[in-house]
């Protein structure tokens, strides 16, 4: 018996090492890392590490599989390099509120100069107060705060969701020419999807009056799954002209589940969320029109910047709104670039 | 017994009595639920937890319990499409190789439960999270992106309209039907579930029958997950998060008892059928998403109670 567990723990150990994957060639720069114009009038060398005094920045990355979680972590490793800090990310799996609670609690509890932890979800605010209390400088990114929430907050970087949700709306009401019918979805009814699909909703309205736009699908993240259920919804409405998911798997979803029912992708006009590799290769080959560029990398790089500046004690503004392009084949390479390099650093 | 209380008294009645009652009101409220291309979705859509089903349905029918299926299938396929696409190996041998990682979960799943004697429910909890784990670490949380071309071919061909995964998932059924209610060992299986001790007294190979159980179930958990990553030409160490409740959820209103001995493998196929029908005849009815969750526990619950009653009936009969 223990030799049989004894030779399943090596085997599984010299089989894990074996497939690890080590990188190989350094990390590309990105082409469009975000300016801190902030902390650029330090130049003494080595003098935002020696603040630092041996307490590093924290990113509470929770999701730590996850590929929109990845580029974040990406830009905060990046901004840690070009600021030469310290820095350490606390990666957890889940999404649970409970565990951030606790991975918030354990970086108060260690030296800690400054954190940045996504706080899209208002149960999370009060987890962001244990650590400020503590006396721990955090940063919100990816959705903005109102004040009077955490008012203890240092800042928060994050995109303008009504511009780029707006943004979407506006240009699919181009797109397809005010004709309808339009898909819509989501991951879950959480409170960032709802508004983003809220205010897209409002556009395209505004834009098209008479447009028809289905009710709200929820996929879920099963993609199996997700891919069946939209096949029903094109089966339901063969004459959909466009679909706009507020999630990261959307464009796969709509485009695989438009090739199932047998419609050409290429004839409805998909847009879906964040640059993610597969993601961006959908719409290098056309199946996917457009991509919301939610600014993953560039909030988290932006917050180390404003905790550097917080640490050589420089003024920062409390709200930082990020740019959020629409990705098309015109300008896609960039976002390449940022998933060359966080696959390069391997981290 | 009239013909009536036969009908109602097998144990897949109750799942084909609400499929009926769902089909028919899904496809009167919007007929284009019963397109041929929205039913081959839906076939296409429950393989790849039918497959892991089969393997949860062994599991269970032998009387014991397995969580790690979803992480074993996460494992699975971050193992061979990191031998594929990092390390450069040929197609079939990294599939061999992650099918490997599977079966080695099994064999440590069932060395925890019965020779270590940890419960089932803890030992595999703790194999869930060291194969998820294991996933992490090889991929790093990246994407393993993108696969061979032939892999995508395999992945997204639609033979008879389905898939292949269809196709292994309907015959993985059927294999195991009839290994079920033909052979020695289907009855070993049931006996194992129905009550271990009296099974040994009767000279059951009781440890032969629950290593076998745990290897098929552990192999088919990587299959699924080896299935998945060919459909989306991408291995994700989250693939199969979830499942594991999604398939005891179907396999328990499949008919499979969660206590041992009873059940069937035709029954299985009807659950994984009955949640990919419910899932996607709410959205093509256009239901409202703050209500669906609610109508999909409610009907859940409607398929338990009936097959609650079934079982009932039946334990009362032979009292009697």
């Amino acid at each position: 018996m223990k030799k049989i567990l004894l030779g399943l723990v090596l085997l599984i150990f010299v089989l894990s090492a074996c497939v690890s994957p080590t990188p190989t060639e350094p990390p590309a720069k990105p082409t469009k890392a975000p300016k801190a114009e902030v902390v650029e009038e330090v130049k003494e060398e080595g003098a935002f590490r020696k603040a630092q005094n041996g307490r590093p920045f924290r990113f509470a990355q929770f999701m730590q599989q996850h590929p929109v979680m990845k580029l974040m972590s990406e830009g905060f490793l990046q901004a840690c390099e070009d600021f030469d800090v310290l820095c350490v990310i606390e990666g957890f799996d889940g999404d649970d509120d409970s565990l951030v609670v606790s991975s918030l609690e354990r970086m108060t509890a260690e030296d800690t100069s400054g954190a940045t932890i996504g706080l899209w979800y208002p149960a999370r605010f009060e987890a962001a107060k244990i650590a400020i209390e503590q006396g721990v400088p955090v940063v919100g990114v990816h959705a903005p705060i109102d004040r009077e929430n955490v008012p203890t907050l240092l800042a928060w970087s994050a995109p303008d969701v009504a511009g780029f949700s707006g943004a979407a709306g506006k240009a699919l009401a181009e797109k397809v020419a005010c004709q309808g019918p339009i898909a819509v979805s989501q991951t879950d009814l959480n409170e960032m999807q709802n508004e983003v699909q809220a205010v897209f909703r409002e556009k395209l309205l505004e834009e098209c009056p008479d447009i028809e736009i289905l009710e709200m699908a929820v996929m879920g993240l099963d993609l199996p799954v997700s891919i069946s259920l939209a096949v029903g919804v094109f089966q339901a409405h063969p004459d959909i002209t466009g679909a706009f998911s507020s999630d990261g798997n959307g464009g796969i979803y709509w485009s695989e589940g438009a090739r199932e029912a047998g419609l050409d992708p290429n004839d409805v006009a998909i847009i879906g969320m964040d640059y993610t590799r597969p993601n961006l290769d959908l719409v290098a080959s056309g199946d996917v029109w457009m991509l919301v560029g939610q600014p993953l990398y560039e909030e988290n790089y932006f917050a180390v910047a404003l905790l550097v500046s917080n640490l050589m004690g420089l003024p920062i503004p409390y709200e930082n709104h990020m740019p959020a392009p629409l990705i098309t084949l015109e300008n896609i390479d960039q976002f390449y670039a940022i998933n060359d390099a966080a696959e390069a650093r391997g981290e | 017994m009239s013909i009536w209380t036969k009908i109602v008294q097998r144990r897949e009645f109750a799942i084909i009595a609400v499929l009926i009652v769902l089909v028919t009101t899904f496809s009167l409220i919007n007929p284009a639920f019963l397109r041929p291309n929205n039913i081959f979705a839906i076939l296409r859509g429950g393989a790849f937890i039918g497959v892991m089903a089969v393997g949860v349905a062994w599991i269970l029918l032998s009387g014991t319990f397995d969580l790690s299926t979803g992480s074993t299938a996460g494992m699975a396929a971050i193992i061979t499409s990191t031998l594929i696409v990092k390390m450069g190996v040929p197609i079939i041998p990294s599939i061999v190789a992650g099918l490997l990682s599977g079966t080695l979960v099994g064999i440590a799943n069932y060395n925890l439960v019965f020779k270590a004697n940890i419960p089932a429910f803890l030992a595999t909890i703790g194999t869930m999270f060291i194969a998820k784990g294991l996933g992490l670490y090889i991929s790093k949380g990246w994407e393993v992106y993108p696969l061979p071309e032939v892999v995508g071919i395999f992945g997204r061909a639609q033979p008879l309209g389905v898939s292949w995964h269809f196709w292994i998932f309907v015959a993985l059924i059927i294999i195991s039907q009839l290994l079920l209610s033909l052979t020695v060992w289907g009855l070993e299986v049931k006996a194992t579930g129905s009550n271990r001790e009296i099974a040994r007294l009767t000279e059951v190979n009781i440890n032969k029958v629950s290593i076998s159980v745990y290897i098929i179930c552990g192999t088919l958990s990587a299959l699924a997950g080896i299935l998945l990553m060919a459909r989306l030409i991408t291995g994700n160490a989250t693939t199969g998060t979830g499942w594991e409740l999604q398939v005891i959820t179907a396999v328990a209103i499949g008919g499979v008892s969660l206590f041992g001995y009873d059940g069937s493998f035709i029954g299985v196929f009807l659950g994984i059928l009955a949640i990919q029908v419910i899932q996607n005849g709410l959205v093509v009815i256009g239901l409202s998403p703050y209500l669906n969750t609610i109508v999909v526990g409610t009907i859940l619950l409607f398929i338990a109670m009936i097959d609650w009653r079934r079982r009932a009936s039946l334990n009362f009969e032979r009292n009697v």
